[in-house]
């Protein structure tokens, strides 16, 4: 068990700072995603099913369509140069 | 353009700087966290009377009846922000283009398949959450990414009949739960003091309808945000 909680430690960690140092939006919103089903096995481990239960629903699921929107919405206005960080 | 802070080599040293100090602040967390001294907290207390409230789970239990006044002001709150986004649509916003029912095969297919599953596991999570993990937020937030799903997939178009049928589905989950506590706050002196025969059916029927209520906002949220109008009048599309 310590190694899957290592492995989930270590696979936040590396998503969280790939994702906010990423210059693609479009990879970032994946990773964020990503992130969220991670911090779910997290909630699962820490004996909290209820949080795990709503992460993965909220953070992963309907987070993650927001931040797809708003990112559609930002390539339709400003074209392909949005997807990069300024 | 305007270089933003994050470019350059500026950029990249206040990033490093960031990232070093987020990592020391995690590193000092995670050692005060191990030195601290394991205790139970509320948990016993919990156990000790959760027979009392009709139902099994102990989340459950503290969430619905225990603390049942936050998780009404949490639904209210919920409620407040969907008022918010809708107060800001000057007039009558055109439905953007995306959420149009546009005809995709693949993804209809998958979405008929897979849709009714997910309304049928969310409507189980909100049953079990009396035993179980599970309950209201849950079971709402799987049923309302079903509908995102419908709603992104073009499966269904966004008319005035579904725009009426959210409004009243997110009003529905917070009246629910008033009743609820104004029928207590007069019927026994006491506010969301549930009569213990009726603790495990009033228990059920409001998860039900905060469930619902949940749902509905949260697909409120992915299709009205979009559609938010700047003071220009336009929409950002």
């Amino acid at each position: 068990m310590l190694v899957v909680d290592a492995l989930i430690v270590l696979l936040c960690a590396a998503l969280a700072l790939r994702l906010l140092h990423t210059p693609r939006l479009a990879e970032a919103v994946a990773l964020f995603i990503a992130f969220g089903l991670v911090l779910s096995l997290a909630w699962v481990r820490m004996h909290a099913p209820d949080l795990a239960l709503a992460e993965a629903a909220l953070g992963a699921g309907v987070t993650g369509a927001l931040f797809v929107n708003a990112l559609r919405r930002l390539t339709r206005k400003l074209g392909a140069a949005a997807d990069r960080e300024p | 353009m305007r270089a933003s802070p994050a470019s350059g080599v500026a950029g990249r040293t206040a990033r490093g700087v960031a990232t070093l100090a987020c990592a020391g602040f995690a590193a000092l967390l995670g050692y005060v966290v191990l030195q601290a001294e394991r205790a139970d907290g509320i948990a016993p207390l919990v156990r000790a009377r959760v027979e009392d409230t009709g139902v099994r789970s102990e989340v459950t239990a503290v969430l619905l009846d225990f603390r049942s006044y936050d998780t009404l002001l949490e639904v209210a709150v919920l409620v407040a922000a969907v008022i918010a986004i809708w107060s800001l649509e000057r007039g009558r916003p055109a439905v953007p283009a995306v959420l149009q029912p546009h005809d995709e095969p693949v993804l209809t297919a998958l979405v008929r398949t897979v849709v009714p599953l997910i309304v049928i596991v969310s409507a189980y999570l909100v049953w079990r959450g009396a035993e179980a993990p599970g309950g209201a937020f849950q079971g709402g937030a799987l049923l309302g990414g079903a509908i995102v799903l419908v709603i992104a997939a073009g499966v269904v178009g966004v008319d005035d009949r579904m725009r009426r049928a959210a409004k009243f589905a997110v009003a529905f989950g917070l009246a629910v739960f008033l009743l609820v506590a104004l029928g207590t706050l007069f019927g026994r002196g006491a506010l969301l003091d549930y009569p213990p025969a009726l603790s495990h059916a009033l228990i059920v029927i409001i998860e039900a309808a905060v469930a619902l209520s949940i749902a509905a906002v949260l697909a409120d949220l992915f299709v009205d945000v979009p559609s938010v109008q700047r003071a220009d009048g336009s929409d950002g599309e």
